[in-house]
């Protein structure tokens, strides 16, 4: 070994753990100084992708490649002394009407004015921005993308996209607006009206306030009072330099495709800070192999078994209210059927699958069992998630100390194909598989599945469509009147026209995160949980 | 480092989480980093407060280009050594010792920071000169590399390397490990 190696392994043992007083410190000046912030934020407005494009170094470096005649412009310049006959807010109204709008901008970059920002708008569909911009010298690009359940934020250089909630997709975002916002201290100017995609447009010039000597802002609008061009002109030594083009279509047709979260292979998808809840860390990172491999992971398991290739785990076991039991359990794939069965697709990963019996015994007179309530599941990859609550009864209360898992599980796919030519069972029940002491501290139940949700809410972009579940959603009043008008005859439909309205949280359908509030659900597994603990 | 980089995006956009998040997952290798340069745990606080400060600050201009761990590692060991600076200064102008505003002690002291197993090692960090305490801390215990920190102190790779091997070689002796060639 060399000596620095020793040195360095010594050096390493240093550690030392920050006081309290630091702590109070650090979060008290972190609480203060956001706070702030957020007051200061909350007072501008949000910027713009026109004018971020214009304060990046693309706009300046090469400002000077668009030469415009200061005598051309002249004749451009000479206005109508009575002022615009068309204003924002008409122009705003008209461009309302629009279902699609396409608008692509343009800055100076090497001397050529080059595409620097693009935007997709369909009402009540979606909104995508792209742009390009330099950032200390590098070239970078930002595409959000709004389909009005999510939206995404992606640049370059993070080689991630950040999903928050949609802002929404019915109203005109605002890069699409506000360049005309100085359309109101314009005039008409008949001197510079243009034909553009066949349609007459008349122009309006007109500059910022308090910098009328420097710039120089020109509209052309349609009939139907739209904009259709837009140019932004500075003067610098003398000569007027386009710095801004803006050409605007609108009710053309564009694939739907355009709205969707692709930006490029390796691009990983995280939840931005709606989603901030406390999971625990590192779960807070949307990436579907981390997320399963940090908080599912064998080595952290408080319990494994393997049978039929397929090894099933317990990875957290809690002590609820009432004597209820929450359970985290997974069922995986052997490294040795790994090797077997080589599959590249994870969607198409199917090995096996599971689920719980009730573990029900008779000792001394007195029937005990664990009912087991599914809260949700996912699978991915091959590995598959349960988190259940299980119900004991039969015992006296406060006498429950362990947990029994009485398990039925199948392979699946080729798994199951390869044992049954090899003659081997290919299903199995174990009764019990494990039998796992209660932790003596007991843990909220609400908490409990309110972090289910929240892990789930956070999985669900990134595992497949249909691998991801939260466990059945009760009828609604509505969907229970038309249940008993499909089953008339059915022991619940009696039930429920006898007035027991509790009946109708015995059907249910499994729904996403994103198809029912946290609240909700979280209410109605509580409820059905306590039905059926009284049973 | 992608949880490094979701972190410093929520922070740019003011998530108080991720802020309070990056300070819990670095406070101790950034208080153990600067008790280790100063040899003085309250000034090694103080130093790390000031650092979170200037931080807290950057919210929305804070781009984080390498990683999070060496530029507050950096930020800690530029505060430091202004803070040392600024002790010699006191001492030389012969204030009362009360007065500087970084301990200058390094015996009791360190042994009771980092414990008795250590206590041979702090000392002899603490006789070190503090250019080549601060790049061997940088290296061994932060990880950053060489040109890093050559960066940051505005001197050449090859006088890093220079003060990393003295910096070494004197604690091998200091310290007589015994180590095979």
């Amino acid at each position: 070994m060399r000596p620095t190696d020793n040195i360095n392994r010594l050096i390493k043992k240093l550690q030392l753990k920050a006081s309290a007083d630091l702590d109070r410190r650090v979060h008290n000046d972190i609480s203060s100084a956001l706070a702030e912030s957020q007051k200061t934020e909350s007072a501008h407005s949000k910027p713009n992708i026109w004018r971020t494009i214009m304060k990046s170094k693309i706009t300046k470096l090469a400002a000077a490649a668009v030469i415009i005649i200061a005598v051309f412009l002249g004749m451009y310049f000479v206005g109508n002394p009575f002022g615009s006959n068309v204003t924002f807010a008409q122009v705003v109204e008209s461009m309302k009407k629009a279902r699609t709008i396409h608008a692509v901008g343009y800055a100076p970059q090497d001397g050529q004015m080059q595409k620097a920002n693009e935007i997709w708008y369909e009402r009540g569909v979606g909104i995508k921005l792209a742009e390009r911009y330099k950032e200390k010298e590098k070239e970078e690009e930002r595409v959000v993308i709004d389909n009005g359940q999510w939206r995404w934020e992606y640049h370059q250089s993070d080689h991630f996209a950040v999903r928050n909630k949609s802002l929404g997709v019915d109203d005109l975002p605002r890069e699409i607006t506000e360049p005309s916002r100085y359309l109101d201290k314009c005039v008409r100017n008949r001197t510079g009206d243009m034909v553009i995609d066949g349609v007459l447009c008349e122009l309006y010039v007109g500059s910022y306030p308090n910098r009328s000597d420097s710039t120089r802002l020109m509209y052309w609008i349609d009939q139907e009072r739209r904009p259709r061009r837009f140019e932004e002109k500075v003067l610098e030594n003398g000569i007027w330099k386009t710095i801004e083009l803006g050409q605007v279509e609108y009710d053309i047709a564009f694939d739907q495709s355009v709205f969707d979260p692709n930006f490029g292979q390796g691009v990983d998808t995280v939840n931005g800070p709606d989603f901030d809840s406390d999971l625990g860390a590192g779960v807070d990172i949307a990436d579907v192999a981390e997320v399963l491999a940090a908080h599912f992971s064998l080595e952290k398991a408080i319990f494994t078994k393997e049978e039929m290739g397929l090894i099933f785990a317990v990875h957290e076991l809690k002590r609820c209210q009432d004597d209820l039991i929450f359970a985290v359990t997974s069922l995986r794939p052997s490294e040795q059927t790994l090797k077997d069965i080589e599959s590249k697709d994870p969607r198409a990963r199917n090995y096996g699958y599971y689920h719980f019996g009730s573990c029900w015994e008779r000792n001394d007179g007195r029937d005990t069992s664990y009912s087991p309530i599914e809260l949700a599941w996912i699978s991915h990859g091959g590995l598959v998630v349960k988190w259940i609550v299980f119900v004991p009864n039969g015992f006296e209360a406060g006498q429950v100390t362990q947990c029994k898992f009485d398990l039925y599980y199948m392979t699946e796919g080729e798994l199951a194909k390869k044992r049954k030519e090899a003659g081997l069972p290919d299903r199995n029940r174990i009764k019990p598989i494990a039998t796992l002491p209660l932790p003596d501290e007991q843990v909220s139940l609400e908490n409990l599945i309110s972090r289910v949700y929240d892990v789930l809410e956070l999985l669900e972009p990134i595992v497949a469509e249909d691998q991801l579940t939260l466990k059945e959603i009760p009828f609604t009043d509505e969907e229970m009147e038309d249940f008993t008008k499909r089953v008339p005859s059915d022991g619940i439909t009696t039930e429920w026209k006898a007035g027991n309205k509790s009946v109708r949280l015995w059907h249910g359908q499994s729904k996403k995160p994103s198809q029912i509030n946290k609240d909700t659900w979280a209410e109605d597994r509580l409820t059905y949980i306590q039905e059926k603990q009284r049973q | 480092m992608l949880e490094d980089k979701l972190l410093v995006w929520k922070f740019n956009r003011g998530s108080k989480d991720a802020l309070r998040h990056i300070y819990e997952k670095y406070k101790d290798d950034l208080v153990t980093l600067a008790a280790a340069l100063l040899t003085d745990v309250s000034s090694a606080e103080d130093v790390v407060h000031d650092v979170f400060v200037r931080f807290i600050k950057s919210s929305q201009r804070f781009r984080l280009t390498g990683s999070l761990k060496g530029y507050l590692a950096t930020c800690v060991a530029n505060s430091t050594r202004n803070r040392n600076k600024a002790r010699q200064k006191y001492s030389s102008y012969g204030l009362d010792k009360t007065d500087a505003p970084a301990s200058a002690s390094n015996g009791p002291d360190a042994a009771v920071i980092f414990g008795e197993e250590l206590r041979q090692l702090t000392s002899a960090l603490a006789q070190l000169p503090y250019e080549q305490r601060e790049v061997l801390l940088l290296h061994s215990y932060s990880g950053l590399k060489f040109r890093t920190i050559a960066v940051s102190l505005g001197v050449s790779i090859n006088t890093v390397q220079g003060r990393y091997r003295y910096a070494v070689d004197k604690l091998r002796s200091m310290l007589n490990v015994e180590v095979r060639k």
